[in-house]
């Protein structure tokens, strides 16, 4: 079954601003993930899934169903995590989750059985008998996955699930989403601005960009390319460009900065050695998390991202 | 050579449910019931306790003393209909604490898209958390009630017709406990959802009953018609249609009884109103 489909979709909100614009999708069941920049309409496309609000114009089904007529079978069937801070902080979180449990038709024993095990498999134990106002960021964010877990949806929805974490927590909570979408059978569609991070957990991928649809696929047939080194130098930039192109890499200018095609770590040692043999002082050598826009608008014109479709 | 940690639990993998799924109705019920449990503070710390438990007991003193004073010296200084009437301070300060509570915490930390994500709407939502307030005001009142009958029935020196004369007064008590929770929940409610911090949403609560009564009495000082003006405030409208439904008021409005009940009918519905339409409107 199709996840969530939509048709020429089209959401403009009170003060005239267009949210979403003729927007047709179809995202297959899996690990999807919603790639696009702050404001490109993931939130108003997960708000119209849950038939939180009504689009203008189009249609959209979620799990096959209309969500602003099958609204009780669709949510019953769907969790949802929002972006913002959303835990009342004088509970605990195994007495909030098993309330949520019970919002979503658990009958109460279960959802108290339901929400330790929930909370444990999101990885908070003992800790669960404590008030949430006197957790950390990422055991908040794993009350927020449980309490979309708990009620054991088909379909979950996560908005920006990695927000305010840190690297260490975002690898956590990444590979727990994945778990979700593997080990527990669950389709999950998780929305980020930054690609490089969940393109590592995701199945398939659904860019949106200023409300539009900018790319739908699944992710082997997305570009395989790695990324993008930013090397930057404060003299003679001319004469490394001319010496790593030499050496067979993709190189381009943008702004102070080189941006050079990243294939494997030997990609480091070549611009060492350059570097050190133009005796040039080198400022910063970073591999750029590409985000989004560098996939659709690829800073190095690599033959991977030529099929790209600007909407 | 085993090598795992210590105390590992064996996980034995994610269950998927199979079981029944219940629907809105049980989500209200659920609800309900939470928030109930939420206004006294049950499962909840000593500091949530404190307030509307020493407020039930109060009430429950109030009604202890004047039975007391009823049984021993035969003179009943306030009758069961009007002490509910005089213990609307009571529910007023127990409002300004609850209502905020059920409804401005939800607001304040943002659990709203949480409820609204699920079966139930934010219509489903307000009535829950209306009839929460509404239970918790009778149940903060309503032993009073009680204790005033069951002391008077075993005191009573009539005999059956005693016991009878009191389970009559106790009803109309009960009566008017229910529409003085019914009323002051409705008006409460829709201004304690108006802020989602709990000292706005209180203040605005208590503005409401509070202001009004002095005002109230300031033009009545003015007025041909001491009841029409006192309509104003609530305290006075409930007294007024005490007295024009039930028996053994000591307030009386006279001929504008039908018109205080009129009055309170459409404020209450009005009050529904707004708030369901707060909740149409919250965001998600």
């Amino acid at each position: 079954m199709t996840l969530i489909e939509s048709e020429s979709l089209e959401k403009r909100y009170g003060g005239g601003t267009l949210a979403l614009a003729d927007l047709t999708v179809s995202i297959e069941p899996g690990v999807v993930g919603l790639v696009g920049a702050n404001g490109a309409g993931k939130s108003t496309l997960i708000k119209l899934a849950l038939g939180l609000i009504a689009p203008t114009a189009g249609r959209i089904r979620v799990l096959g169903l209309d969500p602003l007529t099958d609204v009780e079978q669709v949510r019953s069937q769907v969790g949802y995590m929002p972006e913002h801070d959303c835990l009342p902080p004088d509970m605990t979180a195994a007495e909030f989750v098993t309330h949520m449990g019970r919002m979503s038709g658990l009958p109460a024993a279960t959802a108290r059985e339901r929400a330790s095990e929930t909370l444990r498999h999101v990885g908070l134990y003992e800790e669960r008998y404590r008030a949430i106002g006197g957790y950390s960021t990422g055991m908040k964010q794993r009350v927020k996955l449980a309490q979309a877990l708990v009620h054991d949806p088909e379909l979950l929805l996560l908005d920006e699930p990695t927000n305010g974490l840190d690297p260490e927590g975002r690898q956590a909570m990444l590979g727990l989403v994945q778990r979700i979408g593997t080990e527990f059978g669950i389709s999950v569609v998780v929305c980020s601005h930054l690609l490089g991070e969940i393109e590592r957990i995701c199945t398939s991928l659904v860019a949106i960009e200023g409300g539009r649809l900018l790319r739908s696929d699944s992710l082997s047939a997305m570009t395989q390319h790695k990324g993008v080194l930013a090397v930057e130098v404060d003299e003679r930039v001319d004469e490394l460009v001319a010496r790593l192109a030499a050496a067979g890499l993709e190189v381009r200018e943008q702004g102070r900065e080189l941006l050079v095609r990243f294939d494997d770590d030997k990609t480091y040692d070549v611009i060492r050695d350059a570097v050190v043999d133009l005796d040039l002082s080198l400022h910063r050598l970073e591999q750029r998390r590409h985000q989004v826009a560098d996939l659709f608008r690829d800073p190095v014109a690599g033959s991977e991202v030529g099929d790209v479709q600007h909407a | 050579m085993s090598s795992t940690p210590e105390g590992v639990i064996h996980d034995i993998g994610y269950q998927r449910y199979q079981g029944q799924r219940l629907g809105r109705r049980y989500a209200m019920w659920s609800l309900y019931v939470h928030s109930l449990r939420t206004a006294f503070g049950l499962g909840r710390g000593f500091k949530a306790k404190l307030l509307p438990w020493t407020l039930t007991a109060a009430a429950g003193i109030a009604g202890l003393v004047i039975m007391v004073v009823g049984t021993q010296t035969g003179f009943q200084l306030v009758g069961y209909v009007d002490l509910v009437a005089n213990l609307t301070y009571v529910a007023i300060i127990l409002l300004a604490v609850v209502a905020p509570e059920l409804v401005s915490r939800d607001l304040g930390s943002n659990v709203m898209p949480l409820y609204l994500a699920r079966p139930l709407s934010g219509t489903d939502y307000a009535l829950s958390k209306l009839a929460a307030l509404i239970s918790s005001v009778a149940l903060t009142l309503g032993p009073a009630m009680v204790i005033m009958f069951a002391g008077n029935a075993f005191a009573t020196k009539d005999g059956m017709t005693g016991v009878l004369d009191h389970a009559g007064q106790f009803g109309q008590g009960m009566a008017a406990v229910v529409i003085h929770s019914v009323v002051l929940a409705a008006l409460a409610l829709p201004l304690a959802s108006l802020s989602g911090r709990r000292i706005f949403a209180s203040t605005l609560v208590l503005a409401l009953f509070l202001v009004t009564a002095p005002i109230a009495e300031g033009l009545a000082e003015f007025s041909d018609n001491p009841e029409v003006v006192g309509m104003i405030t609530p305290a006075n409208l409930l007294q007024g249609v005490d007295n024009w439904l039930l028996e053994g008021t000591n307030h009386p409005v006279g001929v504008w009884g039908p018109m205080h009940g009129v009055v309170t009918l459409l404020l209450t519905c009005a009050a529904v109103g707004l708030l369901l339409l707060r909740y149409r409107k919250v965001s998600a």
